[in-house]
């Protein structure tokens, strides 16, 4: 989904509003452009005064919603921002999943960022799940076994039913799992690509934002390694598997399960920066990782 | 050469237990009958020394501190030739969860040096509090550190924290 920017703003802050889109211009599966014609943005950065106090704000021309920035304009907050108008696109697709939603796994992944007060009721089949994102946990009328949640993230979207129910959990959902740990599993269990394949493109870089759990959840020992490099530097899915030496359905595990729960971000890909050659390897590292079978 | 791997806690974090599963030869430990009530009878009081050989002339010495800070004259004697540190956070113990911050400056831990924090006692609840209190701490230092729940009676628990120190070494 793509969204334009504007702003009537000068100076310093329309420079932080510019510099933080072009640092990061992705957030979810919303794609940002700044355009300096103030008239075209389909959001635009504005603000009014009241007296000695200015009050930032970001009108939504679409929706008509205004989004207060607060407590003034700074990168935490126009960040902030650019996250809640990705929420906003997420929620607004919800009524309309069939054309804006390819997967069951973007469709876990988008309602489990929603912040409702309802919980999310699926089924398909047999398989009932309710998905309480509040309270990170998923309830399910039966055990979700590793080879279930693979089948159930196979489905088509058009194969599943789904609607927003209260937050009390009926008795025959009695098999409660950790909301991250049903998530992790569903990117785990896909191998042959990326959650959504255009991230493929080289115009894509994953970053690691926060270390996986890899004392809770399922995982593969060459993951460790790839997350020590995403976390020092964004990679595209293709330079990763070149770097890493890796075969390439481990990497797209490893990115599937690290995105679905939120541990990896999808960025722009970062100018060209010399990176520093590859030393020789010391007798010590050499002797862990042989010890430690790396 | 012989460098060093600190692992830091409080009583019961699982000092002793890390390094005796990972030494290659007996662990050497302090440990002694507790006078107090702290859930386990023995405790130590020093420090748990093992070692790992890996090669003639290389060998990295593992090294079991407590973490409360009357006892950092032995954070001093460790700091010597330290390649990483690993700080065991009892599961909701207030206690530890504060103290990290300390260790932080106390050994200078910046995203160059190897180090992870381990979360313990998993089995007293759900450790998402844990970890989100532990996580605001290293982000407000503005380190990238890798927060795990572990249990340091397993083996495998005992390998994914040494295959992450290297891990981070390497990519350094």
């Amino acid at each position: 989904m793509k969204l334009t920017v504007s702003s009537s703003l000068g100076g310093r802050d329309l420079a932080v509003i510019k510099s933080l889109i072009n640092i990061q211009n992705i957030f979810g599966e919303l794609h940002l452009t700044f355009l300096n014609d103030v008239d075209q943005g389909m959001v635009l950065i504005a603000k009014d005064q009241f007296g000695a106090d200015t009050v930032y704000y970001a009108l939504n021309r679409h929706t008509g919603h205004k989004h207060l920035i607060e407590p003034d304009l700074n990168p935490q907050s126009v960040r902030a921002l650019f996250e809640s108008l990705a929420a906003e696109k997420v929620r607004s697709s919800v009524d309309n999943p069939a054309t804006e939603i390819i997967t069951t796994r973007q469709f876990i992944l988008q309602q489990s960022q929603v912040e409702s007060q309802q919980n999310l009721w699926i089924c398909h089949g047999d398989l009932s799940l309710v998905m309480d994102a509040a309270r990170h946990k998923v309830y399910a009328n039966q055990a979700l076994s590793y080879e279930l949640i693979t089948q159930f993230s196979q489905l088509c979207i058009s194969d599943i039913q789904f609607k927003h129910c209260d937050k009390e959990i009926p008795a025959e959902f009695s098999h409660a799992t950790q909301l991250e740990t049903f998530k992790w599993l569903m990117g785990y269990s896909l191998k042959n690509a990326l959650i959504n394949e255009k991230h493929r493109s080289p115009e894509y870089a994953f970053k690691q934002i926060s270390w996986p759990d890899y004392g809770s959840y399922a995982f593969k020992k060459e993951f460790i390694r790839l997350s020590s490099l995403l976390v020092k530097h964004p990679e595209t899915c293709d330079e990763l598997i070149r770097q890493s030496g890796f075969d390439e359905a481990t990497v797209l595990q490893f990115l599937n399960a690290t995105l679905m729960t939120g541990h990896v971000m999808v960025t722009a890909v970062p100018a060209n920066e010399a990176k520093p050659a590859a030393m020789k390897e010391s007798r010590f590292l050499s002797g862990l990782k042989k010890l430690f079978s790396i | 050469m012989h460098k060093k791997v600190a692992f830091i806690g409080s009583v019961g974090s699982g000092k002793t237990t890390i390094v005796e599963n990972l030494s290659n030869t007996e662990a050497l430990n302090t440990d002694v009958k507790s006078t107090e009530s702290i859930g386990k009878e023995l405790t130590t009081v020093g420090i748990d020394y093992g070692h790992i050989v890996l090669g003639d002339d290389i060998t990295l010495g593992l090294y079991g501190v407590p973490g409360q800070r009357k006892f950092s004259m032995i954070w001093d004697f460790v700091q010597t030739g330290l390649w990483a540190i690993v700080i065991l956070v009892k599961n909701n113990d207030v206690e530890s969860i504060n103290e990290i911050n300390h260790l932080i400056e106390y050994f200078n831990i910046t995203n160059d040096f190897p180090c992870l924090i381990a979360i313990t006692h998993a089995d007293n609840g759900a450790t998402y509090e844990t970890h989100d209190q532990i996580l605001k701490i290293t982000q407000h230092a503005k380190l990238d550190i890798p927060i795990y729940t572990i249990d340091p009676r397993r083996n495998s628990c005992a390998q994914l924290i040494m295959q992450t120190l290297i891990a981070l070494e390497e990519s350094l």
